[in-house]
């Protein structure tokens, strides 16, 4: 049945590209959608406007790097990470590096490896640093509970059931990098925006709660410690 | 699985769906998430299908065909017979799960045998006066001992004809249940239609409240409709007016609890 | 034999939005304060966070939240003539309980009231003649308090709460994108208005369309996170869809968890006590003079805890209750219309319109907060000429989804069947595809609604329950209809609206079964006059000067608005006083 599915819809794609087009639905951009195929090759291969490869640093299977900070990107809602290139390439994320890539993506292009990266169901790697358990149950309290002390909501009211994530525009925490979250936590911080719903969460945050909320979701996918 | 035709599907999956379906090597059973499924972990948070196409491609027991399990703590047999038939006729069965397969009956036998039948929140002291408009309950009775006082009732009444509820055709039930709804009939000191209202509202309830209630199964009542469920989010979203919304509904239960000292006792019913 | 306590400066019998108030603006000073609560402590973390905190079933469904009928009910009844019945399951209103009361699952629906609501008797004389008054049938009451007065103290607590909101008159100025009639405010708003739903942005259209001057609600959910004078933060709302009967996880709802009580709890001075019944306000010999309060502890022992000041800040009938039960001023009779505790008992007068649309237009009601709503004041109060109608009041038009729970959110169209094949197909095609409409209207008051003690159904203590005697005024009755009218008139313009309905609460008999509004006022009412009000306005009570009766209990009259704002307005009205004037020199504040 799956088989026949699929090759009717092919067909269905090829021929109809503008009925596909929809304004409205939720995944990826307005306009647009992401073809993963599409994305694969350019996450290998970058593409011909002189964007090199996403592989290259955050590797085909989207596992990216915890020790340089690389976030992971397989599983990822795919329209939070269409919203990061978007916002890099306008600057409203600050990363020059980042900036370069994405400003040279379309948005056709920015959906489709987005739509990529987002399919992939790559394996977790041991989580990096040997994690005390007096600060994995204070990032365990964080997730789950908050703080009522620092007026600060469990991360899971937004962040989903164990930090899967509350797609399309909430990302999945559940085995990122905990440098990267940490990274993260302290670049939103600084905002200074009021109206980002991170910015109150992560001003609260000293930077052992950063490490111990960090280290507690880069463990859940591997150890599996709730 | 029940035989699909393109235009059915190309209406169902929509967008998303139909991009999803070309991907090589996936399909909607292996759907992408960000965590390696563990046992206990059966919710699959679907990125990139709409919910409707996961359903028809990823579970091998098509929505709607077979009844939840029941273990009764409160209905005795006949009652349960009863109930059964009636919520089956109440939120029947169609291309969609009814209350039978949404668990409806195991709702109202865990409600009615809990606190809620017992009377919590519920003023029983008397003396007792018929209830007049605008006034609301005024019975002396708990909502446990209301079922089993009115269900007694009609099935009593019903033997007595020969046929019991559970026996009659769906059109006959139908009938019967409208008579009970239209009130005058006394079901040993029950008016009819109070004991319809609270077996149709709970009917409801079980129907669309979180599973982990005992009702509304796998999220049949919310998938139905669209409705999120218990993780919600909508600060991007909300001023993205007409937007459609299709991501697969989240339960309480799925959250492993917010407090689990222990990993190994898992927060969901073993039968999801 | 009760235990006696230790006497401290001043008592507080329950401890919600008033109590904490109150006491938060006394923590400089060096009273002794007890907060005595009969619920249970709680906070937002850990208590309100998802996903437990949304469950529909348990909170709206059950009311998890509310006061528990088992143990003190009320009674009701239409009329004098007839025998008043319990109220055995809460429906149309939901007094809640526990620390923080009902401020912690409102709505932050935060409006102030107009400047003729607090001399409604005058200014309705004024406009239209002593005669169309008094041909009514209503008791309404100027208040003794006026809006300029308490100008500055609407501002304190919208600046406390953060507040989000577009101002419609500075000081005189109509500003646009606000309110054009509301009363003037001395600044803007403390945070920018919430997103607009869809829902909101029909309804802007349509009303635009019909002439009127639609602008957004204002909204004690905030729209970005703020830090109030105090230095308390709050945060953004996210639009969850689970606010009222809800507790809020995001620290989003200004609530006494997020405004009063972090303050007040870390005070040396300040004393919680949770799980404690007060069955009695005690007075000395002459009467004049109360001594302190009578409580149950959690284990059931009586304990009798003196004080200088008592302050009651219950639910507004349960103020009203105490004042009955510990025989302080003179009880009201209907017949005689003399007496003032039960005197001028209120309500709210409401309705709903729907509007409903095609299956492709996707309101998503579900992302949804409690006052996220688009509407017009065109039809509120005095706003509008109402010589020809022969009523007087009015009602807001709001368009707004606070959720699109599933068991109690899902209008359908009248004649679908209420249950089976025809009603799943219903459910099916209309869920999320519907607007909605409220109309909140004026609640006035008259010689036979009021409050007194029940003559036969006691509490778990063995204490008389409230009896309320009350049904919708004519007036009231002609108003809403007037109103819902031109609501239907708005859901039929808004663009794609395929069909309207309406259901209207407020009509007799008062149905106490179907949820309205728990604006429950008055009973206990502020006034220039000892004969006709039982507190000044200050909420003192006029027989017993060191008894503070604060909150809604005080309305002579309930006007249009959702009237938290105004009630604590009242509160830090009084905390002034208190703090200022008594403290120095206790006695009769006015």
């Amino acid at each position: 049945m799956q088989r026949l599915i699929k090759a009717t819809i092919t067909g269905a794609v090829a021929v109809n590209v503008s009925v596909i087009v929809v304004a409205q639905t939720l995944w990826g951009p307005e306009a647009y959608h992401g073809n993963v195929g599409r994305g694969a090759k350019i996450a290998a291969w970058g593409t011909s406007k002189g964007v090199a490869s996403c592989s290259s640093c955050h590797g085909y299977d989207g596992v990216g790097n915890g020790d340089s900070r690389v976030p992971r990107l397989a599983g990822q809602s795919s329209a939070y990470l269409v919203q990061q290139l978007d916002d890099y390439a306008s600057g409203k994320r600050n990363n020059v590096f980042m900036a370069n890539f994405a400003q040279r993506l379309s948005a056709q292009e920015r959906a489709d490896v987005a739509g990529y990266y987002a399919s992939l169901k790559s394996s977790f790697p041991p989580p990096q640093n040997e994690l005390a358990p007096s600060l994995l149950e204070r990032g365990r309290q964080l997730a789950n509970l908050g703080d009522d002390k620092l007026t600060v909501q469990s991360c899971n009211n937004c962040h989903g059931p164990q930090g899967a994530g509350e797609h399309p525009d909430i990302p999945a925490l559940k085995g990122q990098y905990s440098n990267y979250i940490v990274q993260r936590l302290q670049q939103l911080a600084s905002t200074h925006n009021d109206a980002d719903l991170m910015f109150p969460v992560a001003s609260a945050l000293a930077a052992q709660d950063m490490q111990a909320v960090a280290a507690y979701y880069e463990q859940l996918a591997y150890s599996g410690v709730h | 699985m029940s035989a699909i035709s393109r235009r059915e599907l190309l209406a169902k999956v929509g967008v998303a769906g139909l991009a999803a379906a070309v991907i090589p090597k996936t399909s909607a059973e292996d759907a992408p998430t960000l965590c390696i499924p563990t046992g206990d972990q059966s919710v699959v948070l679907a990125q990139e299908t709409t919910h409707s196409e996961h359903e028809n491609l990823k579970s091998d027991r098509p929505e709607g065909s077979e009844p939840s399990e029941s273990n009764y703590v409160f209905f005795n047999r006949e009652e349960a017979q009863f109930i059964e038939a009636a919520v089956a006729r109440l939120i029947p069965t169609d291309q969609h799960a009814g209350a039978i397969e949404a668990g409806v009956p195991n709702y109202l036998d865990k409600q009615l045998g809990g606190a809620w039948g017992a009377g919590e929140r519920l003023y029983t002291s008397g003396p007792w006066e018929p209830t007049r408009p605008g006034l609301g309950y005024q019975l002396p009775l708990k909502p446990g001992e209301l079922f089993h006082t009115a269900i007694k009732a009609i099935n009593t009444e019903l033997n007595k004809s020969g046929r019991a509820f559970w026996e009659m055709s769906p059109d006959q039930q139908d009938e019967y249940l409208h008579k009970l709804e239209a009130g005058g009939v006394d079901l040993n000191g029950v008016p009819s239609e109070a004991f319809f209202e609270q077996l149709l509202g709970m009917t409801i309830e079980g129907f669309f409240s979180d599973p982990v209630y005992g009702g509304n199964k796998d999220m049949v009542g919310w998938k139905m409709i669209g409705f999120p469920g218990a993780y919600a989010t909508y600060y991007e979203l909300i001023d993205k007016h007409g937007i459609k919304f299709e991501r697969e509904p989240v339960s309480l239960g799925q959250s492993h609890g917010l407090f689990m000292p222990n990993p190994n006792i898992p927060a969901m019913s073993p039968h999801e | 034999m009760p235990t006696v306590l230790k006497e401290v400066d001043v008592v507080f019998v329950g401890f919600g939005w008033g109590s904490s108030i109150l006491a938060k603006e006394l923590v400089n000073t060096s009273l002794k304060m007890v907060g005595l609560e009969r619920g249970f402590p709680r906070f937002t973390s850990p208590d309100f966070q998802s996903p437990n905190i949304h469950d529909e079933l348990r909170f709206a469904v059950r009311k998890a939240m509310m006061q528990d009928n088992v143990r003190e009910a009320i009674t009701l009844r239409h009329s004098m003539s007839e025998t008043a019945l319990p109220v055995r399951r809460w429906g149309a209103f939901l007094p809640g309980t526990n620390l923080g009361g009902s401020g912690v699952h409102w709505n932050g629906q935060h409006f102030r009231f107009q400047e003729k609501d607090f001399v409604l008797k005058t200014a309705t004389e004024e406009r239209y003649g002593h005669k169309f008054l008094d041909a009514l049938g209503l008791t309404v009451q100027d208040w003794g308090v006026t809006y300029q007065e308490l100008e500055p103290y609407y501002d304190k607590f919208e600046y406390l709460c953060g507040t989000s909101g577009k101002a419609g008159n500075i000081k005189g100025q109509i500003q646009p994108g606000g309110n054009p009639f509301e009363a003037p405010r001395s600044r803007e708003y403390p945070t920018p208005p919430l997103k607009e739903q869809y829902n909101g942005a029909l309804f802007r259209k349509a009303a635009i369309e019909l002439g009127y001057h639609p602008y957004p609600q204002p909204s004690s959910n905030l729209s970005v996170a703020y830090t109030n004078p105090d230095g308390l933060k709050l945060k953004p709302c996210v639009y969850c869809g689970f606010c009222e009967r809800f507790a809020c996880p995001h620290y989003a709802k200004a609530s006494p968890q997020t405004v009063t009580l972090p303050i007040v709890l870390r005070s040396p001075n300040f004393e919680l006590r949770t799980q404690c019944q007060v069955v009695q306000v005690n007075r000395d010999s002459t009467g004049k003079k109360a001594t302190g309060v009578t409580y149950y502890d959690a284990a059931g022992r009586e304990v009798f805890q003196p004080a200088s000041i008592v302050v009651l800040s219950m639910f507004p009938f349960n103020n009203v209750r105490m004042l009955l039960l510990s025989k302080i001023g003179k009880p009201y009779d209907p017949q005689t219309g003399t007496g003032v505790v039960g005197r001028n008992y209120s309500y709210q007068t409401t309705s709903n319109v729907w509007s409903f649309f095609d299956e492709d237009v996707n309101l998503n009601p579900f992302m949804g907060s409690g006052a996220v709503g688009t509407m017009i004041d065109d039809f509120s109060g005095d706003n509008f000429d109402h010589g020809p109608y022969g009523f007087i009041g009015g009602a807001y038009i709001l368009a707004a989804w606070t959720g699109g729970r599933p068991v109690e959110q899902n209008p359908l169209p009248p004649g679908t069947p209420s249950w089976g094949k025809g009603w799943k197909d219903a459910v099916r095609k209309h869920y999320g595809h519907v607007g909605q409409i409220l109309c909140h209207g004026t609640s006035m008051s008259t010689r036979e609604n009021y409050l007194d003690l029940d003559p036969t159904y006691r509490d778990a203590w063995g204490l008389p329950l409230l009896r309320m005697t009350f049904d919708f005024p004519e007036n009231d009755v002609r108003m809403i209809r007037f109103c819902t009218d031109r609501a239907l008139e708005i859901g039929k313009a808004m663009p794609g609206s395929r069909e309207v309905s309406s259901k209207i609460y407020g009509q007799r008999p008062f149905d106490v079964a179907i949820y309205q509004s728990t604006h429950n006022a008055g009973g206990a009412i502020m006034g220039t006059d000892p004969n006709t009000s039982a507190v000044n306005k200050y909420q003192q009570s006029w027989d017993v000067p060191n008894l503070f009766v604060l909150g809604a209990s005080s309305f002579p009259q309930n006007g249009t608005y959702n009237y938290t704002n105004t009630l604590m307005a009242l509160n830090l009205h009084t905390a002034d006083a208190i703090r200022n004037r008594y403290l120095k020199n206790p006695g009769p504040l006015v």
